[in-house]
């Protein structure tokens, strides 16, 4: 077949042959289009091209001469391109467009503007009815597509016509379908869950499209399957852990949940569950987050490259979204463990409309404690809890409320047991701290292109020390009372707008108000007495602050090669009077080398107005969340990085390299000695403040797929910090100023039935501050030489985790035994360093091999 | 469900008590430049004669310190630039003495030269004494969560006209500097660039903001420049009373200071606070011995007993 015109009858044939087989069509998928060819194109005639392209595919097309008459094609070489890219570039100064139809391609005049259709809707897991986020929905054959947004949403506008679309979910089965589109269509689909390959999964970015596809740079996203695939320290899940995995994610102090990324401290991290800040992440002095797996339906990571939707910190963002429970069948999930046991319970509240959730996790070391402390005077004990709870509601077809909360608590306490009861002195002791998030969003869908949604949240973090004793004497009792804390508290709202007019843009934006109240610290005194009474309070004033935010977005797809994510963040932020604001330009971009590999480059300003005052490497819970005020300025940091990322198709193994070049000024630290427990001046007389860099490589591969799954990071990085008085004024390097950062972790299916997963970790040692001589001060006190700051090493830190899982599943019931050993070869890696009484540096190490036992179920 | 509690129990009990181990020896190999360098330690008052205690810097790897005094230095003093003579060494106290008592307003410097070592030098314009106006104390104004008694005291004194004038404010022995710093005081006053002391932690409860115990008093004129001045320090009754019954006469001192002074004492106080502490940032003593390390400075002091 050539030129229909000249053979009517042929013509007429084959063209009620496509008609027919139109109809078979919806369910075929467009495998001629993916069909790549070399072709090296000279200037000429459309229909010219078209011939050799014909010729050289080995494909029939369809097309009118007339159609193609007056038109040309420039010279174009392609090498091994798909053939939708290259009928895509050919045609694209054109009206004409082109599909397929059972293994013909047919070219013919393009719909105009008015004659496109939104397809639109939300995808959702078939069993649960829960929305999924991040869902590739791809359009076969033009590189082109969209991801559902993070409450499942989607929107195609496309010519009207067949379009044939693949939906592809980690964990999921691919959905290849064509979709007839006459008209504006919202369709939900339904993705059924992929049980083979669930276990299969460890490490994952892979939401289509690949990798390199991706105009989002320095950014992953872990599946909760992957999460609980690794080796748990004492059998305890951890998200923040796995994230910890990552290049350019570094550990804090061994066995803590700190994230130190691209040289960035704690504080700089914007953790978000269900989009509200989370403000202390640490359980148990950081050796646990917050966050119960169970309850957590994703999690994703981004270190650089940021978009413009994020903003308030300079390093990084971990985005977490709760479940939001079954919507079709009751279900309850749990795990009993050496430390904590953790139940979780779903459901419908009406059957497809809405759901419900709750989780909730306690440790019971108080309950062994007393084991332990027979002869003790008192009841010493500790514990934390985590409660999840979720409930969404659909209003309709365009409207969809969730209402979420977090409460979290860790308690430590001493009091006097019973029979102590006749002590003349009665003390009790309690340490408090913990975060509350509250929050309601609700979905509306004002038309197939435009999805808004409403957020208003609270969120608060406070820790509290109390002591309370009696002292009876002569007859009379006197109590005192005394609570020391601080807190820090946010109301916010805000909306958001997705709007997807064409494939060419996604646009996001958004604008938000948050209200601070911070209390750094604040002291209550009571005396109950007869004779000397006494109510009182001090501490640092209360601080109010408003933060206001808006950002537009647009993920451009210049062209099939080209795609960009150009945005704007405005901030501002008044506090004490003053009033800081900030335009922070964002930019990413990704140009396709081939279809296999792309180089990605990214600029980033990010401002931060709320930070942490720490001098310690563990999560303690004393640390100050403090504002900018009119003394301190607000951090600032400028990111640029650049890298490529690759997928090598045939073992579906993928890689990904990037450099980065950060500054970051005004951060702050505790002036030398200062620290929280030393209140004789305010917080703001205790700091410096200074500036900060870090540059550095990272390289990750991923295999995803198979019996053997995994990942490999490697961080090569310089960070280091400047403040006026420290260090003479000269540079120093950070704390975590980590040269070589390694990390690999493997899950192997050993049988259906059978998982074993192992990690090993290894980076430089932490850099410290020596002594390098000393002297006898004027009233005969030793006095040691510093000679510069973080100017040694400690020694290297590696270890290695192994984990086995046994699952056995019955119709209605799972269940699986996992036994994890953490540090398995005992090794024992430097905690601090200090120097004993004959002068020799000691190192402290914490933990040694730790093996632990996980029951879960699911039922 | 027991015999999983059976099997949990003792692990847990296990890895409970094996938490941590410790005090391993390791090696670093740190570099030796802080040693074998001279150090002067010379505090002096108006009035009464320069003396200088020389010795050197040692290894920090050493077993355990030897102060290694410099009885074969040359101590060239100097007044306004003037070389004045060379301070004699004195077996017996095993420091060097000079014939010279300071003067408020003048510049005192030292050369320190030693066989084996890099010679040192100081320099210092000696402050004129600021004499207490006032000390005035109020028994048992204060009671604290604790059920302590505290005295309230005002020391009054006359700040000159010049700014940046630097003071250090002790509870003391009467006269007897080389014990300047006194502990459990507190003061709410804002001039106050307090110090800490090592036993006031957090969990004694005396941290608010406003009070806690302290080894010295730094105070800045900078809120009450070139006027008299009332400061309140609150210091426990217990202790006033025991060191009066003892007989230690039992003294306010205020030490009119140099910058180099203030600076010294105020890092040396927390450098003693952070040491061993692994989860604190070492802090660096400051010096104005050039090529060595130490204090060498003239102090205007004056000094009232508390009754």
């Amino acid at each position: 077949m050539r030129d229909l015109q000249s053979k009517p009858v042929i013509r007429l044939i084959r063209m009620s042959l496509l008609l027919m087989l139109l109809t078979f069509s919806m369910v075929a998928g467009a495998q001629q289009l993916d069909k790549k060819i070399s072709i090296d194109i000279p200037e000429q005639s459309l229909e010219a091209t078209v011939k050799m392209l014909e010729s050289k595919a080995g494909i029939a097309f369809a097309y009118e001469s007339s159609q193609m008459q007056g038109k040309h094609v420039k010279a174009h070489q392609y090498n091994n391109q798909p053939l939708a890219v290259i009928l895509k570039d050919i045609l694209a100064d054109t009206d004409l467009q082109f599909a397929e139809r059972n293994n013909i391609v047919i070219i013919k005049k393009s719909a105009s503007a008015k004659q496109t259709a939104t397809l639109s809707g939300y995808i959702e897991d078939g069993k649960t009815g829960e929305r999924l986020i991040g869902v590739s929905v791809y359009i076969k054959g033009l590189e082109e597509g969209t991801i559902t947004n993070n409450f499942g949403f989607y929107s195609i506008t496309q010519p009207i016509g067949p379009v044939a679309l693949k939906i592809s979910y980690l964990g999921y089965d691919n959905i290849d379908t064509t979709v007839d589109l006459s008209k504006d269509t919202k369709l939900i689909f339904k993705m059924g869950l992929a049980e083979h390959t669930i276990k299969d999964v460890v490490v994952t970015a892979k939401k289509q499209p690949d990798l390199q596809h991706n105009s989002q740079m320095s950014s992953i996203d872990l599946s909760m399957q992957t999460i609980k695939s690794l080796p748990a320290f004492m059998g305890e899940t951890d998200v923040i852990k796995a994230l910890q995995l990552l290049p350019g994610v570094q550990a804090g102090s061994e066995g803590s949940t700190g994230i130190f990324v691209r040289g960035g401290s704690p504080d700089q991290n914007l953790i978000l569950l269900d989009g509200v800040p989370v403000y202390n992440v640490n359980h148990l002095f950081g050796f646990f987050s917050v966050f119960n797996s169970d309850a957590i339906k994703s999690v994703s990571m981004i270190k650089g490259g940021f978009p413009a939707r994020y903003g308030g910190r300079l390093s990084s963002v971990v985005d977490l979204n709760m479940k939001e429970g079954d919507s079709k069948e009751y279900h309850a999930e749990g795990g009993i463990g050496l430390i904590a046991s953790r139940l979780t319970l779903e459901g419908p509240i009406q059957k497809g409309k809405s759901s419900f959730i709750i989780s909730g996790r306690r440790t019971y070391a108080d309950l062994f404690l007393p084991l332990f402390m027979k002869d003790a005077d008192h009841k010493v004990g500790y514990y934390f809890y985590d409660l999840n709870g979720k409930v969404n509601f659909s209003l309709g077809a365009k409207d969809h409320i969730y209402v979420s909360s977090y409460f979290g608590s860790d308690k430590f306490y001493s009091y006097p047991k019973s029979n102590m009861k006749d002590d003349p002195v009665q003390d009790k002791f309690d340490l408090n701290w913990g975060n509350i998030t509250a929050v309601a969003r609700w979905n509306h869908e004002f038309g197939p292109k435009l999805f808004g949604n409403l957020t208003a949240y609270y969120s608060q973090y406070k820790f509290k020390i109390g002591t309370d004793i009696k002292v009876t004497k002569d007859n009379e009792t006197t109590q005192y009372i005394q609570n020391v804390g601080s807190s820090v508290k946010d109301k916010a709202i805000k909306y958001d707008i997705d709007f997807l007019p064409n494939t060419t843009h996604t646009v996001k934006m958004g604008v938000g108000a948050i209200a601070h109240t911070y209390e750094p610290t604040v002291q209550t005194t009571k005396v109950n007495s007869e004779t000397t009474p006494l109510d009182s309070k001090s501490g640092s004033a209360k601080i109010n602050a408003l933060e206001f935010d808006a950002f537009i977005e647009d993920d451009i797809r210049i062209s099939s090669k080209l795609k960009t994510n150009v945005g704007l963040h405005y901030a501002a932020f008044s506090v004490n009077g003053q009033l800081y604001h900030s335009l922070q330009p964002r930019f990413s971009a990704r140009y396709l080398i081939n279809d296999d590999m792309s180089f990605k480059a990214s600029y980033a300003r990010m401002n931060q107005y709320v930070q942490l005052l720490t001098n310690s490497s563990i999560g303690l819970p004393t640390d100050l969340w403090v504002p900018v005020t009119d003394r301190i300025p607000p951090q600032v940091a400028h990111q640029v990085a650049a890298g490529l990322a690759y997928t090598h198709r045939p073992t579906g193994v993928e890689f990904s390299v990037e450099g980065y070049y950060k500054t970051m000024k005004n951060v702050l630290e505790y002036n030398e000695g200062a620290g929280f427990t030393s209140n004789s001046v305010g917080w703001e007389d205790k700091i410096v403040i200074g500036n900060g860099k870090s540059y550095g490589a990272e390289l990750l591969v991923q295999k995803k797929a198979g019996r053997l799954t995994g990942l490999l990071s490697y961080t090569l990085s310089w960070t280091n910090r400047q403040f006026p008085g420290l260090n003479e004024g000269k540079a120093f390097p950070f704390r975590y100023d980590r040269r070589h950062d390694f990390k690999i972790a493997a899950v192997y299916s050993l049988t259906p039935k059978i998982d074993i997963s192992a990690e090993w970790v290894y980076g430089t040692g932490s850099a410290i501050t020596l002594p390098v001589g000393r002297y006898q001060g004027i009233d005969g006190d030793d006095i040691n030489i510093y000679s510069s700051r973080n100017g040694y090493r400690m020694p290297a830190y590696h270890r290695g985790d192994v984990s086995i899982k046994f699952m056995r599943k019955r119709k209605r019931f799972e269940r699986a035994w996992i036994i994890s050993v953490y540090n398995v070869y005992n090794r024992a890696n430097p905690f601090y360093i200090s120097q004993n009484e004959k002068g020799q540096f000691t190192k402290a190490s914490l933990f040694p091999i730790l093996p632990s036992v996980t029951y879960q179920f699911k039922f | 469900m027991k015999h999983y509690i059976k099997f949990l129990l003792p692990v847990a009990a296990i890895l409970l008590t094996s938490c941590f181990k410790q005090d391993k020896v390791i090696d670093i190999p740190v570099s030796e430049s802080g040693t074998g360098k001279l150090v002067i330690n010379s505090l002096n008052t108006i009035g009464n004669k320069i003396t200088a205690d020389i010795s050197k810097s040692v290894s920090i790897k050493g077993t355990t310190f030897e102060k290694s005094t410099i009885d074969n230095a040359q101590v060239k003093l100097y007044i306004d630039g003037q070389a004045i003579e060379n301070l004699v060494y004195d077996p017996g106290q095993k420091i060097y003495v000079s014939t010279v008592a300071p003067q408020a307003g003048k510049v005192y410097s030292v050369d320190v030269s030693a066989p084996g070592f890099t010679a040192v030098s100081a320099e210092t314009k000696s402050p004129e004494i600021v004499p207490i106006v006032n000390v005035e104390r109020i028994e048992n104004a204060r009671t604290d969560a604790d059920g302590m008694k505290w005295d309230e005291i005002h020391i009054r004194f006359n700040d000159p006209a010049t700014e940046g004038n630097l003071y250090i404010i002790s509870f003391n022995k009467k006269n007897d500097l080389r014990n300047f710093m006194a502990g459990d005081v507190f003061t709410y006053d804002p001039s106050v660039e307090q110090v800490l002391d090592r036993s006031s932690d957090f969990f004694d409860g005396d941290d608010d903001g406003t009070t806690s115990k302290a080894k010295a008093i730094f105070v800045r004129d900078d809120l009450f420049n070139g006027q008299q001045k009332d400061l309140v320090l609150y210091i426990k009754n217990a202790t006033i009373t025991s060191a009066i019954q003892s007989g230690d006469e039992p003294a306010i001192t205020l030490l009119h200071v140099t910058l180099d002074y203030y600076n010294y004492c105020r890092s040396y106080v927390l450098a003693q606070e952070v040491n061993n502490n692994p989860f604190s940032e070492p802090v660096n003593v400051q010096t104005n011995v050039k090529n060595g390390y130490g204090i060498f400075t003239v102090a205007g002091m004056d000094s009232r007993k508390l009754q």
